[in-house]
């Protein structure tokens, strides 16, 4: 009787244990059969996708140059990112400070003030501002994807920031208050060298957001223009040659690098929140 | 206590002898001010955030008009009326609500054997390794990603190519994966399973063993364990990451636009076309106010369920 139930149990382990192994397995298929397929699609010597390739050819990395598109496209966005990720940086941790320096009853409230512009749906906040620039008259310019920009990745500045506001011992402050230092001298030799990790991963955040938005860009760009994601959508949609793998294959290789890069510098696991 | 601000030698002086006497009356003033006045210049940005949304709200209780014109048509609730009522919007919120559902549950039960071993592993180089494997599609840009799943799902793509060749298809034949409810349903599930991994990676980190090991050492194996200890200490993370993942899915534009076409509409989808193409903004809004009420009823009903496991 006892051997029996040993047995079903181990049999059962051993059902879980497939289960779970072959879910790990799906995952994973998942998130890299298509990123490796497209690494593989971008090196096609045929104009249309082929699997297995028939022929290699290096030519779509070519066309990317020879298409002003991607070019031009890749500087708006890197310009875009350039200008709103110091901008969300310093609007996002002067706003954590400020809340969390002097606690008050409504602080909850607040935080959650500052972070609805990420709860609510991209596409609500790109429309909502379409309208409201064009009531400004503030289109086809740099500035409005700035300013949107702005307002969808600051959030994640002020989250990030605080994060790390939380965990710092407010003591520290208050010892540097007592030595007289200044509110701006604590803040620059005391509390912020201490948060610092929580405002580079902010800082990333905000670039990556800025650079790959999507949903709230494509209503305000101009056909002159457009970010690189909008850019890429566009050409796919009346180009189905691998050029695009090829864009797709370079901007793999940049999120394999910045990966590695946090890994290096700030932890990939304190980047997502796995780390205090 | 870390002592290294003020191990600077240089910096002591400062620190010591920051008396407010030498500075300007202006910088003196500014530096009483509450610490609250920091958040002045996200507040403006929020202000400019809230007035367009405001702005858009606005425009969902008249009957018609379009971006530029005069909006026309009395002010009413008749715009939320017709969107009711129209079998177009009724069923892309009914598909919205069905492949977000869909998405969210696929996503659960691929990330949680992911996030379980992140968080168990006793490897640190396993860890850091899965972590790392999770966010290189994290943060690759999604239009990069949804190109790659169709390459994948296309008709000449990598499942009907391996059909083909194992001989399941006929080679003239192929299983339609691209521009219909499947596709959107596998490129949420895709989309949101980096979010949802780290969501319930992170819930999972703060939680307690000893109740786990009290089980075992009471005789449950480890199968009985993990059903009937584990994971109800896990709900919590599993709500919030479901949340997100449904919320997530529920708005999501740029999936449903490459992997469905026109042939599947998401509420998002809608809102975009509505406006940019049908010049029919106030039925945009209309539906831009749906999506919002969609969000905040989530995350609130999240919130306090939250709320009721931790109590």
């Amino acid at each position: 009787m006892r051997n029996h139930r040993g047995l079903i149990a181990r049999v059962r382990l051993r059902l879980c244990l497939a289960t779970v192994w072959t879910l790990r397995g799906s995952a994973f298929v998942l998130l890299f059969a298509p990123i490796l397929l497209v690494m593989l699609q971008s090196f096609n010597g045929t104009s249309y996708t082929r699997i297995p390739p028939s022929s290699w050819s290096l030519r779509w990395y070519w066309n990317i140059l020879a298409r002003e598109e991607f070019a031009q496209s890749f500087v708006t966005s890197l310009t875009v990112a350039a200008i709103v990720t110091p901008l969300s940086v310093v609007i996002g941790t002067l706003a954590a400070y400020g809340l969390w320096k002097r606690p008050f009853s409504g602080a909850r409230a607040a935080q959650s003030l500052m972070m609805s512009p990420i709860l609510l749906p991209l596409v609500v906040t790109g429309l909502s501002l379409l309208v409201l620039f064009n009531r400004v008259h503030l289109r086809d310019g740099l500035l409005g994807i700035v300013v949107a920009h702005v307002i969808i990745t600051f959030p994640y500045c002020f989250r990030a920031v605080l994060a790390a506001l939380e965990r710092y011992d407010r003591q520290l402050d208050e010892a540097a208050s007592s030595l007289r230092a200044r509110p701006w001298t604590t803040f620059r030799h005391v509390t912020l060298p201490m948060v610092r990790p929580g405002v580079f991963a902010g800082a990333l955040f905000a670039f990556v957001m800025s650079f790959d938005d999507f949903a709230t860009t494509i209503f305000l760009i101009s056909p002159e223009r457009k970010t690189l994601p909008i850019a890429i959508y566009q050409y796919m949609e009346f180009n189905l040659d691998p050029t695009v793998s090829a864009v797709s294959t370079l901007l793999v290789v940049l999120a394999t690098v910045s990966v590695l890069l946090i890994e290096k510098f700030i932890g990939m696991d304190r980047f997502v929140g796995l780390r205090a | 206590m870390n002592t290294s601000a003020f191990g600077r030698s240089k910096e002591t002086p400062a620190l010591l002898s920051g008396s407010d006497r030498g500075a300007p009356a202006l910088v003196q003033r500014v530096q009483r001010l509450s610490p609250l006045w920091l958040a002045l210049p996200a507040c403006l940005v929020l202000f400019i955030f809230g007035i367009g949304l405001l702005d858009l709200l606005l425009w969902s209780l008249r009957s018609s008009g379009s971006l530029g014109a005069e909006a026309l048509g009395p002010v009413g609730l008749q715009t939320y009326a017709r969107i009711l009522s129209d079998p177009l919007y009724l069923g892309a919120l009914g598909a919205t609500l069905r492949l977000s559902a869909v998405s969210t549950i696929a996503s659960l039960v691929l990330g949680l054997p992911i996030a379980y071993w992140i968080v168990r592993t006793p490897s640190a180089r396993v860890r850091a390794t899965l972590i790392m494997l999770v966010a290189v599609p994290f943060m690759t840009s999604l239009i990069v990603r949804l190109y790659a799943l169709m390459l994948v799902l296309g008709n000449t793509g990598l499942v009907n190519r391996v059909l083909h060749g194992l001989g399941i298809l006929p080679e003239n034949d192929f299983l339609p994966l691209i521009r219909n409810e499947t596709s959107v349903a596998i490129g949420l599930t895709y989309f949101v399973l980096p979010f949802v991994i780290f969501t319930l990676a992170g819930g999972f980190r703060r939680f307690d063993r000893t109740l786990e090991e009290a089980a075992q050492s009471l005789g449950a194996d480890e199968v009985i364990t993990f059903f009937r200890v584990t994971l109800p200490l896990l709900a919590p993370g599993v709500l919030a990451a479901g949340t997100l993942a449904f919320v997530l899915a529920g708005t999501a534009f740029a999936t449903p636009l490459l992997l469905g076409g026109s042939a599947v509409r998401m509420i998002a989808n809608v809102i975009y076309d509505q406006a940019m193409f049908a010049q029919n903004l106030p039925v945009a809004a209309a539906l831009s106010a749906v999506a919002l009420v969609f969000t905040l009823s989530c995350l609130m009903l999240a919130g306090r369920l939250g709320r009721r496991a931790h109590a």
